[in-house]
This record gives C-alpha cells, sequence and structure tokens, in this order.
C-alpha cells in the first residue's frame, strides 16, 4: 500500500506550512479584534464556570486600580489587576503561566484564560447580558 | 493477512500507543501546554498497515484508555475531540492525497488539527473563543517541530517492518 520511501518533503507540505502561518496569522488577528459594543463594562471573574466575582467599571473614564487575588484552590491562585488601562493577569502559580503573558484586555467580549486553574476573566459590555456560557461549563 | 494476526498486531499497537501516550508525560516540553504527541505514530502506522477504519478504532481506544492512566475524566473530551479530529484529516492526505504529502507533511498536519480539535473544545467548555486565539500560535510552531519529528519516525518504522519483519505495508 505504502510504496513512497522517500524521506524527502514533497509538494504538498508546503501548504500544511502555509496553512499553519495563516492560522497563527488568524489568531493575532483574532486577539486584536475581538468584538465591540460599548455601554456599561464588566469585569468578570469565574472560576470552574461558576461567576465569583463581577465589576462595573470605566462608565466615566478613569478607575482606581485594584488588585483582586483569586485562590482556585488546591493552593493554586491568580492575581489579576484591574485599572485604567484594563485588566491583567499580574502573577499565578499555575504550570504553564500564559494567563499572565497574556496582553491586557479592554475591550468587551476579550479575555484571559487559564486552562489548568479553570479560571476566567472577561470584560463583558451591557448588551451582551449574561452569557449563556455558565450552562454547559458545569 | 489472517484475521488472529490482524487482531494481535492491532492489540499490539494499540498497547504500544498507550505507553507512548503515558510516557511523554515525563519529558519535560519547550513550550506550555504542548505534547510530543508521540502515540500519533502508532495511528499512522495503522493506517499504512490497515486502513481507515483500523486507523480510527486506534485513535477511539488510545483517547479513551490514555487519560484513564493518569489524568482526568475531561481528559477524555480533549484526547477524543483532537484525536478524532487529527485522525479523519491524516486518513485523508494519506489515502487520497498520498502522491503529493511526505508523511512528514501528514503527521504535522494531524498535530495541527489535533491542537484544533482540542482548543475547540476548550473554548465550548471555556465558553470563550479567547483560548483558541492564546493558545493556538505556540501550538502551532510546536506542532511543526514535532509533527516532523514523529512523519520521521513513522518512516523509520515503516522500513523496517517491512524489510526485518516482513510485514506487507
Amino acid at each position: 500500500m505504502f510504496m513512497d520511501k522517500s524521506m524527502k518533503p514533497k509538494i504538498g507540505d508546503i501548504f500544511v506550512y502555509v496553512f499553519i502561518v495563516i492560522l497563527v496569522g488568524l489568531s493575532f488577528l483574532g486577539l486584536k479584534t475581538m468584538s465591540v459594543d460599548k455601554g456599561n463594562i464588566r469585569v468578570q471573574i469565574e472560576l470552574d464556570g461558576q461567576v465569583i466575582d463581577s465589576l462595573e467599571v470605566w462608565q466615566d473614564g478613569e478607575i482606581e486600580a485594584q488588585e483582586i487575588r483569586v485562590d482556585t484552590g488546591e493552593g493554586g491562585y491568580n492575581i489579576v489587576k484591574i485599572s485604567s488601562e484594563g485588566v491583567v493577569v499580574l502573577d499565578a502559580n499555575c504550570p504553564d503561566r500564559l494567563c499572565v503573558s497574556s496582553p491586557t484586555i479592554k475591550v468587551p467580549g476579550q479575555s484571559i484564560v487559564c486552562i489548568p486553574h479553570k479560571f476566567v476573566v472577561r470584560i463583558i459590555g451591557e448588551s451582551q447580558g449574561d452569557n449563556a456560557v455558565d450552562d454547559t461549563a458545569s | 493477512m489472517t484475521k488472529t494476526r490482524k487482531l494481535t498486531l492491532l492489540a499490539i499497537i494499540i498497547s504500544q500507543a498507550l505507553v507512548l501516550h503515558y510516557i511523554e508525560g515525563f519529558i519535560p516540553v519547550l513550550a506550555p501546554g504542548a505534547k510530543l504527541g508521540l502515540a500519533n505514530i502508532m495511528t499512522m502506522v495503522t493506517l499504512a498497515l490497515f486502513g481507515f477504519k483500523e486507523a480510527m478504532i486506534v485513535v477511539i481506544i488510545r483517547s479513551v484508555l490514555g487519560p484513564l492512566l493518569g489524568g482526568s475524566i475531561t481528559g477524555i473530551l480533549y484526547s477524543l475531540s483532537g484525536g478524532i479530529l487529527s485522525g479523519l484529516v491524516m486518513s485523508v492526505l494519506y489515502l487520497n492525497f498520498q502522491g503529493y504529502f511526505s508523511l512528514m507533511g501528514i503527521s504535522t498536519a494531524g498535530a495541527v488539527f489535533h491542537n484544533i480539535g482540542q482548543l475547540l473544545t476548550a473554548s465550548w467548555i471555556f465558553g470563550t473563543i479567547g483560548i483558541l486565539y492564546t493558545y493556538l500560535p505556540i501550538l502551532m510552531l510546536a506542532a511543526v517541530i514535532t509533527g516532523y519529528f514523529n512523519g520521521l519516525v513513522t518512516r523509520y518504522l515503516l522500513n523496517y517492518l517491512q524489510n526485518k519483519m516482513e510485514i506487507k505495508v
């Protein structure tokens, strides 16, 4: 069935790599342009699908910077900083620390996710309402 | 190939895939969240030795049993979605477009779609597509490297099976 024994790359392999480059480009584009709504904006912190904290921010510009420490159980923690510049995860003791290296988010629809801790912090615009996500998570 | 021989070979392949799945958990990887995907080698060997149906059987059994060896139950969801999607893509590329793709290319495509399947599942579980955007670039980089490596291993393994073990490929 398998006749070809060559170790050399073939013409189709190029498509695989082009496809990968396109995917990476799209995801960077997606990170930049995630969603739009204006209006009252809330920062919502979720743990394992449950909303554990929800703060209204930015209705009129400046807000006081605050840091929130979220204990995610089993000794895990994520520290979230909310300020005028947006929301960012300052520190966490999850193994991959991708949430810490995630860029600052400010626009509704954006979110920072920490898979190991089942931790999500997302920004929600008023028009989006309470999302229907929590039903699927549990 | 007789029925018994086929059954035995498939059983050996599945157990090898499981062992590979298990020991790769002990191998540290550079990128967070990335894995070597060594079990993918066995999927491709099955694809070459038997065909589509048998390859999917190996993938599904491995994806269900693998997380039970040392993971959580939700791990089954992730490995099943990734495994099935990458199995389908590799089957199509291998069986229909074999002249255009090398095993390294097919393996890389499989790794890419394994990641996509898992990230889509994670997006669904967490309820945000942002997960896809965050994890995809770094996982794609890892997929290029591990995919090429796995393809090469499969190539050598198939040659060995053909020449030394006289298994018809």
